[in-house]
């Protein structure tokens, strides 16, 4: 069997094509009416308007990773979380519609979506 | 030598053992090094995938999805349960995608293919995972581990692709005759 033949590069071209129209489909360009979204095991436990923003502000979650976000007027962030891979604090500000910070052992995700998107359930 | 039916029952079982040992150990590696500063944290390198791929092609698919079911016990035992739950369903279903790509008749798919093909599902399949986790919101990891798959695959179809001919002539599957 040979090392690399013709279908492979065709393989490769057309993951990455996909994932292009995938990222272009979800990334909208940086909006004034931002929403975030912040999520543990799937529903929805708090809605930030960050047009309501005046001063930059953290929120302790507690839980067992003791997790905090701070809230801007031009996105949000994980500031802290008592994980092993912080990968979710590591992934900085979010200012676009549609990106997101995720916590996997703390089943726990904020994300910035547009004000006028449904959100599936809201609790508490 | 001892010859008779149950040998190769057991060099089946030592060899199988031994990749697993190693798909283990691979992990272990992967894990214990920093995150690549350009890359995005979490993005493994995938170096399991080496063992997997080399067990599918010289040992089998049953052999293959030995090693892959024992790596991620080994998941279980050092991250917890949710990794446990993604490292599983990534490494069997890239297991077997990879197999079959391996033994299509005519083998129309080289090395490199077959090994970013393995760590591409390995990838959207524990994003699938933990999508149902979490809910979509994680999907915004695929723009950034779906590339980084598709170079670690690469780097793995080709580690295989050389070592791969070599192992094949020596026979690995069969007893060796005589001390």
């Amino acid at each position: 069997m040979k090392l690399i033949k013709p279908l492979d590069i065709a393989l490769i071209v057309t993951i990455l094509c996909v994932t292009v129209c995938f990222f272009l489909f979800n990334m909208e360009s940086k909006n004034s009416n931002l929403q975030a979204v912040v999520r543990e095991n799937g529903t929805v436990i708090k809605t930030i308007d960050l047009a309501t923003v005046s001063q930059p502000y953290t929120i302790d979650f507690g839980g067992d990773y003791h997790i905090a976000i701070m809230v801007d007027s031009d996105g949000v962030a994980i500031t802290h979380s008592d994980c092993n891979d912080q990968i979710c604090v590591h992934t900085g500000m979010l200012t676009y519609s549609g990106s997101c910070a995720v916590c996997l052992p703390a089943r726990f995700s904020v994300e910035l979506v547009d004000c006028d998107d449904n959100i599936d359930a809201v609790v508490g | 030598m001892i010859r008779n039916k149950n040998s190769s029952k057991v060099l089946w079982l030592t060899q199988t053992a031994v990749m697993s040992a190693v798909a283990i150990v691979l992990s272990a590696v992967e894990y214990a090094l920093p995150d690549l500063p350009i890359a995005v944290p979490g993005a493994k390198l995938g170096l399991s995938n080496i063992a997997t791929m080399f067990t599918a092609d010289t040992l089998g698919l049953l052999s293959a999805v030995c090693v892959s079911v024992l790596k991620s016990l080994f998941v279980l035992i050092t991250r917890g349960f949710t990794a446990f739950l993604m490292s599983l369903c990534g490494g069997l279903l890239s297991t077997i995608i990879m197999y079959i790509m391996l033994n299509i008749h005519k083998h129309p798919f080289g090395y490199i293919g077959v090994g970013v093909a393995g760590a591409v599902t390995h990838n959207v399949t524990q994003l699938m995972v933990a999508s149902l986790i979490m809910g979509v919101a994680v999907f915004g990891y695929a723009v950034y581990l779906i590339p980084a798959a598709i170079i670690t695959g690469g780097i793995t179809g080709l580690a295989l692709g050389i070592m791969l001919p070599v192992v094949k002539k020596i026979n690995i599957g069969k007893l060796q005759g005589g001390a």
